[in-house]
């Protein structure tokens, strides 16, 4: 079962919405009352509080300023769903234990809100292997002639160790051995926010993001702060350009390629 | 040991399960069914993405891509063939390449030539799932959604072949999404089957009572589009339920709300 992570960029509230039904009718059938809890990590390890008793059927809305009193910032704070309790305290992620579907995986809504609206996708998030690579091609980034688009990259990565590792995005145009456009530290456990804008990357190309020693979903969010637009989508992984046949195989030489022909 | 029953119904839920997708029968590149909007209010954007070139940037570059556009009961309207120059990037508006046509909605696939493709030599498919767009009003900000479902080929004659998975059960999708009444929404499915859908959306309050219900016959490579009622469902949340023999109904979601528009994945 995967964990429900909170988006927290600058200026927004971010919200998880759990639902205790499943997504097809096939897989699972009637639950019981599922367990809501917010797990978080701090100084003493990963932290797990029960919130709410969700009954079969229901869902809840999580707003993390409605929450976010009980822990340290800028840790990752993620809502999990469990049929059993969890341990209060424990030095790895805790497992969840709760009802598992394929087609497709059991989600939540996650999004952010502010004043002016909100926007949001069903997503999930499972737990990462340490020092692996990621490799992502967005065209994502928006810009006006008012210039009142924000654009932030949000790199969630979840390990369930707690030992902290701090690693580099690197952003490239996707031309090989093109040189390193901007760059910004990422931290493991955490929902990692980056302006773009403040990168001042070229306008209408696609851009590479690189991070060589730590895995993560890059979600990119652009905010038009005249009129409270916002997009939230993340980037296919390489993996997902080849399907059938040895695609293992073409998957790795493809991130291979992007991974050695842009060094910064 | 399992009784013979117990055997049957097992075999009955999780045997008789259509696959997702399907492998297609040649080598051609696969695509997802996409949704294209277009009339005074919607405009639709496509990231066109050099798939050759990402895969293999030091090979030979005479990457082409084709749009094919369908209505929203899959008839082919006309196609648009492009050709990738000196960037393997380009942000395309299909209201120009729509201008002829009366729809305001329907479906389109991209493909990339396979003669070029890296993936070829594995014997793997090159597969876009996209990145659309969709601007509203007067507005030039996007709202971004990607594709998932490796839904289309091409034979090499020319005739699509349909990808998705469905089976002689229905079953029903869940969309794990609370609806707020307040707010307008769209709901929009494809059919990339060989066959006529049936889709069924109810919409259903807290205890599963059921508010409203509308069934849509979907044709192949057309779409189903629902405008979820204003002011019939009587209570503030809701969610929605969509029931066919499609291997996952999964629809994407419009939601309007004073201009804004919010646009995901079921």
């Amino acid at each position: 079962m995967g964990y429900f992570p909170f988006l927290t960029p600058p200026g927004f509230d971010g919200f998880v919405v759990v639902h205790n039904f499943p997504p097809n009718s096939w897989e699972v059938g009637a639950t019981g009352d599922a367990y809501v809890y917010l797990i978080w990590l701090d100084d003493q390890g990963w932290s797990a509080k029960l919130i709410w008793t969700l009954p079969f059927g229901a869902s809840k809305k999580i707003m993390y300023s409605d929450v976010s009193h009980d822990m340290p910032r800028h840790q990752i704070a993620l809502i999990g769903l469990s049929k059993t309790f969890l341990p209060a305290k424990s030095q790895n992620l805790p497992h969840l234990n709760f009802w598992e579907t394929r087609i497709p995986n059991w989600r939540a809504t996650i999004g952010i809100s502010s004043e002016k609206g909100s926007c949001s996708y069903q997503g999930e998030l499972d737990i990462f292997p340490p020092h692996r690579s990621v490799v992502s091609f967005s065209p994502f980034f928006q810009r006006n002639i008012k210039n009142s688009i924000k654009n932030y990259l949000i790199f969630i990565n979840l390990e369930s160790s707690t030992k902290a590792n701090v690693g580099t995005l690197e952003v490239y145009r996707a031309k090989p051995y093109s040189s390193l456009l901007a760059s910004a530290l990422i931290h493991n456990n955490q929902v990692n926010i980056i302006s773009l804008n403040e990168m001042d990357l070229p306008p209408d190309e696609l851009l590479v993001f690189i991070s060589r020693s730590m895995a993560g979903i890059p979600l990119y969010l652009s905010v038009d702060l005249s009129g409270g637009f916002m997009s939230l989508e993340h980037t296919h992984p390489p993996a997902s350009f080849v399907i059938h046949g040895d695609r293992f195989i073409a998957q790795s030489k493809t991130k291979n390629i992007w991974l050695e022909g842009l060094k910064g | 040991m399992l009784s013979y029953t117990k055997r049957v119904l097992a075999f009955i839920k999780y045997g008789m399960q259509p696959k997702l997708t399907k492998i297609p029968s040649h080598k051609g590149s696969v695509s997802d069914l996409f949704i294209w909007r277009n009339n005074a209010s919607w405009k639709t954007f496509f990231d066109l993405i050099d798939l050759n070139y990402i895969l293999d940037p030091s090979g030979a570059r005479n990457s082409t891509a084709i749009f094919c556009f369908y209505s929203s009961n899959g008839k082919f309207l006309g196609q648009h063939l492009h050709k990738f120059d000196c960037s393997p990037f380009e942000r395309i508006n299909l209201s120009y390449l729509l201008v002829d046509y009366q729809d305001e909605f329907g479906t389109f696939t991209v493909s990339h030539n396979s003669d070029v493709a890296y993936g070829g030599k594995f014997g793997s498919l090159i597969s876009d799932r996209g990145y659309v767009s969709y601007s509203y009003g007067n507005q030039d900000f996007r709202n971004y959604v990607h594709g998932n479902l490796d839904a289309i080929s091409y034979k090499p004659n020319g005739n699509p072949e349909m990808l998705m998975g469905s089976g002689i059960l229905r079953k029903s999708f869940n969309l794990q999404y609370v609806f707020d009444s307040k707010l307008k929404y769209e709901l929009v499915c494809v059919n990339a089957t060989n066959t006529q859908q049936r889709i069924k959306f109810t919409l259903l309050s807290s205890g599963f009572i059921k508010e409203y219900s509308a069934d849509i016959v979907v044709s192949p490579l057309g779409l189903g589009f629902l405008k979820l009622p204003e002011n019939i469902v009587s209570v503030e949340r809701y969610r929605v339920s969509i029931d066919s023999c499609l291997a996952m109904a999964r629809p994407v979601v419009f939601q309007l709300s004073n201009n804004a528009i919010n646009v995901f994945h079921g």
